[in-house]
C-alpha cells in the first residue's frame, strides 16, 4: 500500500479560494480522491501532474465568474454609496471638506519638498561637481567657510589626477555695475569665474561657444534677459559693454539660469578683470572670497579623495590651521546653512531640517483629517446597521461588506481628491508669497508628483476606511433586528475619544509651537542692540572726495552725522594674532574687527563702559585701540585704560571700551571686537527721525554731483538688519497658517461628532427639558464630555510642546523664555476653540421643543 | 420528461451503475471509463448542476468523518424523475439501434 502523500500546496491552495463561494460541491475532496487513485495506479508524479493542471484549467472560468459578479456588485455599491452621500449632505460635506483641505495642504507641501530637493540637478555632470569647503581651526573653532584658499583650485588639478577640472567663482552685487550707452545696469548680479566655468557647469548657450567665451580675458557672458534689456532686438555679439571702467566684448548669452540653482547671476566675466586688489591676490593663500568647484573623475570616489586633499593646504602654507573637505552638488542648496558663503552671496539658503519638518507637518494634517473622517463615519455607523444585517442575512461575507465600505471611502477621497486639486491650485499664489518661491502647477508633466499624489491618496483611503470598514462589517445581523434604541456604539467610543485627544493635542502643540516662534520674533524687534539701527542709511561709497561730500551733506539739517565705515557687522573675520600684558601664551582667541572712523561711535549711538573713542584732536590714537566690553573680559583686566595690546602686529594703549552691541544677528553670541579707526566702504548716515524720505531724496540729488555716474544704492539700516530674520519670520508665517488650518480642521471633526452625539440623545434631552432643566444646563450637560478630552489632551500636549519649542530657541544664543503665559495662551485657545464648535451643536439640540423630539418612533 | 443530451445521459447511467448514490470522485471514474475520454471536474459540477436544476438529481451533504477536522462530502443522488428520464433516453437509442441499418457495434 503505497504511502499517502499530501496534495501539492499550491493547487490546493488556489482550489480552496476558489470553492469559497461555492460550496455545493464539495470540490477539495473528489480532487484529493482522484488525487490518491491515480498516485497508487501511476506514480506521485502523474498524480501531481494531474493536479495541477484540473486546477489550472479550472481558473479561467473562476476568473470569469469573479470579473461578472463583481461587476454586478459594483454598480450597487455605487448606487448605495452616493446614495447615502446625499441623504446626509451636511456630514458627507464635513467629511469631504476635511480630506480636501488635508490632502490640499499635503500637495502644497509635496510640491514645495520636490522644489527644494531638485536645486542645481539640471547640469550635465552633476554627480562629478564638488565644492571645495574649508574649515579653518584657528583658535580652537572650527568655521567652515565656502572659501577656500585662492590658490587651490590649480593646485589640486595639479597634484591629483583624480580631479579634472577646477573653477573659482565669486558672485554678488558688490558697488559693480554695467553700462551700455545710456543704460545703467546697477541691480544685476554679477559673477566671476574662471574661463573654465563653463566646463564644469553646462550653462546652455544661445550665442557663441562655451569652449572659448571667456578665454578672453576682455570678454563678457550675458543672460537672455540681460541681453534683451541691454541690446533689444540686436545681435549682442562682439558688442561692447562697459564694466566700471573697463570695455568687456559680449562672447556670449546664456539662458536665464534657472530659479532651483544656488549659482545667480546676470552676466559673468574672467575673474582677472576685477578691476581692484581682488585679480591680485588670485595667487595669494590668504585670500578667501572665491569659492572653488572641481569636476571629479566619474570613477573616483568622492570620500577617498576627500580625505587625500583634506590637508594640502599645510604643504604649501605651513602654518595654516585650514582644512578642506568635498561638498557634492546636490548637497549644497539643503546643507550649506551653517558655512560662510558670503562670497556667492547667496540669500535663499535652503536647510534640510526644513524639508523634515515640513514634510512632518503635512503628514500630521493628513492624518488629523484622516482622523476626522474616520470619527465621523464610525459615530453615524447606527445609520447602516439595517443595510449590513439585510447584506449579511441574504448571504454577504464578511470581505464583501469590507470591500464595499473601503470603496466608499475611496469614492469619498477621489472627490476629496478633485477639491483638493482646486483648492491648490486656488491658494498656490498665496502658498508662492508665502515661501518666497514660484512653483507651477504642471502636475501632468511631472510624472513624480502624479505617483506622489495617487500615493498619498491611496494611504488616505486605506488609513481613513480601514478602521470604519472593518467597524462596520462586524455587526451581527441578530443585534441588527432589535429595537432602534437599544444599538449601542459602546465599542467605538473608546477609539474616537483617543482620536479626538490626538487630534487636539498636536493642535495644541501647533499653537504652542506658533507662539513661542512669534514671541521670540517679537523679543529681537524689542531688543536693546546696544546701538541705535534706526534712521541710518549707507551708501556705497565708491572713492571719492569724502571731507568734501561730507561737508556738503552735513549742511543739510535733517542730517546729523556722518561717518565713513561698515555698518556694525559680525566683523571682519580677525585674527588670533592678539597679545596683552598678562596673556596667557597657550590661550588661541578670535578677535574681530568692526571698521570705522572717529565718528563711527556718534552715527551708531554706540555707549562707552569705560575711557573713551577715538578722536581727531589726539595724534596718538592712530595707533591706539577701542576694543568692546567682550574683549576686555577675555583679557581679564579690572581696568583697561592705560593697559597696551597688540593686534595685527600694531602696539598701541586701549583708550577705551564700548559697551556690547549685537553686530550680528541675535542667533551669534557678541564676539570679542576691536574697533578699528580704518574708514570703510559705506558711507553712513544718520538723519533725523521722520525725515527718512525727504533725506533720501535729498541724498540722490547730491550723489550725482559727486559719483562720477555711479549709481545710487542704498540700504537702511533697520532692514538690513531685519533681513537677518528672514527666515524666522517666513517660518513663523508658514506656522500660523498651518496652525489655522489644523485648528480649522480638528474642529471640523469636533462639529461632526458633536452633532452626531447630540442627536443620539435628542430624547434624553427632551425628557431633561420636560423635568425642568434649562437649555444652559444642557449645554453644559453636553460638552462636558469634550472638555474633559480636550484637558487630557493638553496634559499630553505641553511635555511635547515644551521640549519642541525649548529646541528651537537653542537656535538664538539671545532669547525669550518659555513662561507660564505661553501654556496658558494655547490651552485656553483650544479650550474656547472646542467650546464654540461644541457648543452651537448642543445649544440647537438643548432649543428643540421637546414635542418634537418625543415624537420620535 | 425530457430527453437527456448525451453527457447528462452518461453521468446519470454512471450514477446508476454506482447505485444511484455517490460522490463526485467516483462519478467521474465512471464516466471516464465508459467514455473512454477524460473529463475535467468542471464540466462534471456544472452538468450535475444543470441536472440539479431539472431535478433529475439531488445533492445533499453526507456527515462528517469522524477524524477531527474532518469533512462532509457532497453526495449525489439520482431521483425518480431522474430515472425515467434515463429510461427515457435509453429508449431513443434502442430505437435508433434497431432500424439504423449497417452499423457494426461494438460489444
Amino acid at each position: 500500500m503505497a504511502i499517502i502523500k499530501k496534495t501539492p500546496f499550491f493547487p490546493r491552495f488556489l482550489l480552496k479560494r476558489m470553492s469559497y463561494y461555492n460550496e455545493k460541491h464539495s470540490i477539495i475532496e473528489d480532487f484529493e480522491e482522484t488525487f490518491q487513485e491515480i498516485a497508487q495506479k501511476e506514480g506521485n508524479l502523474q498524480a501531481k501532474l494531474w493536479y495541477w493542471s484540473s486546477t489550472l484549467k479550472s481558473l479561467p472560468g473562476y476568473i470569469k465568474l469573479i470579473i461578472c459578479w463583481s461587476l454586478a456588485m459594483l454598480k450597487n455599491y455605487l448606487k448605495i454609496a452616493l446614495r447615502n452621500i446625499q441623504r446626509y449632505k451636511g456630514y458627507s460635506f464635513i467629511n469631504i471638506l476635511g480630506l480636501s483641505v488635508g490632502l490640499a495642504c499635503c500637495i502644497l507641501i509635496m510640491m514645495w519638498v520636490m522644489d527644494e530637493l531638485s536645486y542645481d540637478g539640471f547640469y550635465e555632470n552633476e554627480n562629478q561637481i564638488y565644492r571645495v569647503n574649508s574649515i579653518d581651526h584657528s583658535a580652537g573653532e572650527m568655521k567652515p567657510s565656502a572659501g577656500p584658499p585662492a590658490p587651490i583650485g590649480p593646485v589640486l588639478v595639479n597634484d591629483f589626477p583624480e580631479i579634472q577640472q577646477f573653477t573659482r567663482v565669486q558672485s554678488g552685487w558688490g558697488g559693480w555695475y554695467l553700462h551700455y550707452g545710456e543704460k545703467n545696469f546697477s541691480d544685476e548680479k554679477l559673477c566671476c569665474a574662471d574661463p573654465t566655468f563653463f566646463e564644469i557647469f553646462n550653462f546652455e548657450f544661445l550665442h557663441g561657444d562655451p569652449k572659448t567665451a571667456l578665454q578672453d580675458r576682455y570678454s563678457i557672458v550675458l543672460t537672455e534677459e540681460l541681453a534683451k534689456k541691454c541690446f533689444g532686438d540686436e545681435d549682442p555679439m562682439g558688442k561692447v559693454i562697459k564694466m566700471s571702467d573697463t570695455d568687456l566684448k559680449v562672447s556670449g548669452v546664456i539662458k536665464n539660469v534657472p530659479r532651483n540653482s544656488h549659482l545667480h547671476f546676470d552676466y559673468i566675466f574672467p575673474i582677472i578683470n576685477m578691476t581692484d586688489w581682488r585679480s591680485s591676490q588670485i595667487n595669494s593663500w590668504k585670500y578667501d572670497q572665491f569659492a572653488t568647484y572641481i569636476l571629479l573623475d566619474e570613477k573616483a570616489d568622492a570620500k577617498k579623495v576627500g580625505k587625500k586633499i583634506s590637508g594640502i593646504v599645510k604643504n604649501y602654507e605651513t602654518d595654516s590651521k585650514i582644512e578642506i573637505y568635498l561638498q557634492s552638488l546636490n548637497k549644497i542648496h539643503l546643507h550649506s546653512s551653517h558655512i560662510n558663503t558670503w562670497m556667492l552671496e547667496y540669500p535663499n539658503k535652503g536647510h534640510i531640517k526644513y524639508i523634515y519638518i515640513f514634510s512632518l507637518i503635512a503628514f500630521c494634517i493628513l492624518l488629523v483629517a484622516c482622523i476626522n473622517f474616520i470619527n465621523l463615519t464610525t459615530a453615524r455607523s447606527a445609520t447602516r446597521i439595517r443595510e449590513v444585517g439585510i447584506r449579511k442575512v441574504s448571504g454577504a461575507f464578511k470581505n464583501d461588506l469590507i470591500k464595499q465600505f473601503f470603496g466608499e471611502t475611496l469614492l469619498l477621497s477621489i472627490i476629496g481628491l478633485i477639491f483638493a486639486l482646486l483648492l491648490a491650485k486656488f491658494f498656490l499664489p498665496t502658498f508662492n508669497e508665502l515661501t518666497g518661491k514660484i512653483l507651477s502647477y504642471n502636475l501632468i508633466s511631472n510624472y513624480k508628483a502624479l505617483l506622489g499624489v495617487f500615493v498619498i491618496v491611496f494611504l488616505t483611503g486605506i488609513i481613513s476606511g480601514s478602521y470604519p470598514s472593518l467597524y462596520l462589517s462586524s455587526f451581527k445581523p441578530v443585534g441588527v433586528f432589535r429595537a432602534k434604541g437599544q444599538f449601542s456604539s459602546a465599542k467605538g467610543v473608546t477609539l474616537r475619544k483617543i482620536l479626538v485627544i490626538g487630534q487636539f493635542a498636536f493642535t495644541i502643540i501647533l499653537i504652542f509651537v506658533t507662539v513661542v516662534v512669534y514671541k521670540q520674533l517679537q523679543f529681537i524687534h524689542n531688543k536693546d542692540l546696544g546701538f541705535d539701527q534706526n534712521n541710518v542709511v549707507s551708501l556705497s561709497q565708491y572713492s571719492m572726495n569724502y571731507e568734501a561730500i561730507k561737508n556738503k551733506l552735513l549742511q543739510n539739517p535733517n542730517i546729523t552725522n556722518i561717518c565713513r565705515a561698515f555698518p556694525p557687522g559680525q566683523g571682519f573675520r580677525g585674527t588670533t594674532e592678539v597679545d596683552w600684558e598678562g596673556k596667557d601664551p597657550t590661550q588661541e582667541v578670535m578677535f574681530y574687527s568692526d571698521w570705522g572712523d572717529h565718528d563711527f561711535f556718534d552715527t551708531f549711538r554706540l555707549k562707552m563702559a569705560e575711557g573713551r573713542f577715538y578722536s581727531r584732536e589726539i595724534v596718538s590714537d592712530t595707533s591706539s585701540f577701542v576694543i568692546n566690553e567682550a574683549a576686555a573680559k577675555v583679557m581679564n583686566f579690572e581696568s583697561l585704560i592705560g593697559k597696551r595690546m597688540t593686534y595685527k602686529g600694531k602696539t598701541g594703549n586701549i583708550i577705551g571700551v564700548v559697551k556690547d552691541y549685537h553686530g550680528g544677528s541675535l542667533h551669534s553670541p557678541i564676539l570679542p571686537k576691536v574697533i578699528e579707526c580704518k574708514g570703510g566702504f559705506f558711507l553712513c548716515i544718520r538723519y533725523r527721525e521722520g525725515t527718512t524720505a525727504e533725506t533720501l531724496n535729498f541724498l540722490e540729488a547730491e550723489w550725482d554731483k559727486y559719483a562720477q555716474g555711479r549709481p545710487f544704492r542704498f540700504q537702511l539700516l533697520d532692514e538690513q538688519i531685519a533681513n537677518y530674520y528672514f527666515n524666522e519670520r517666513k517660518i513663523e508665517r508658514i506656522f500660523r497658517y498651518f496652525t489655522i488650518l489644523a485648528v480649522f480642521i480638528g474642529c471640523l471633526g469636533l462639529f461632526g461628532l458633536a452633532s452626531f452625539m447630540a442627536e443620539r440623545r435628542t430624547k434624553e434631552i427632551g425628557i431633561r427639558k420636560v423635568l425642568g432643566a434649562k437649555v444652559s444646563e444642557i449645554v453644559f450637560l453636553l460638552s462636558k464630555e469634550f472638555i474633559k478630552w480636550i484637558i487630557i489632551a493638553n496634559i499630553i500636549a505641553w511635555p511635547l510642546a515644551y521640549f519642541i519649542g525649548n529646541k528651537w530657541l537653542q537656535n538664538f544664543a539671545y532669547r525669550t523664555g518659555i513662561d507660564w503665559e505661553i501654556f496658558l495662551f494655547s490651552t485656553s485657545m483650544a479650550l474656547l476653540i472646542a467650546i464654540g464648535t461644541v457648543s452651537y451643536q448642543s445649544i440647537k439640540a438643548a432649543s428643540t421643543n421637546p414635542v418634537e423630539s418625543l415624537r420620535y418612533e | 420528461m425530457g430527453i437527456l443530451t448525451l453527457k447528462e445521459e452518461i453521468i446519470l447511467s454512471a450514477l446508476m451503475m454506482l447505485g444511484g448514490s455517490s460522490r463526485g470522485a467516483p462519478v467521474r471514474n465512471k464516466v471516464i471509463e465508459l467514455a473512454k475520454k477524460e473529463i475535467v471536474y468542471g464540466t462534471l459540477y456544472n452538468l450535475l448542476e444543470n441536472l440539479i436544476q431539472k431535478g433529475y438529481v439531488i445533492s445533499k451533504k453526507s456527515d462528517p468523518t469522524p477524524v477531527q477536522g474532518g469533512r462532509s462530502k457532497t453526495i449525489y443522488t439520482i431521483t425518480e424523475d431522474g430515472k425515467i428520464a434515463l429510461q427515457e433516453t435509453l429508449q431513443v437509442h434502442e430505437n435508433i439501434k434497431k432500424n439504423l441499418p449497417g452499423l457494426e457495434f461494438v460489444g
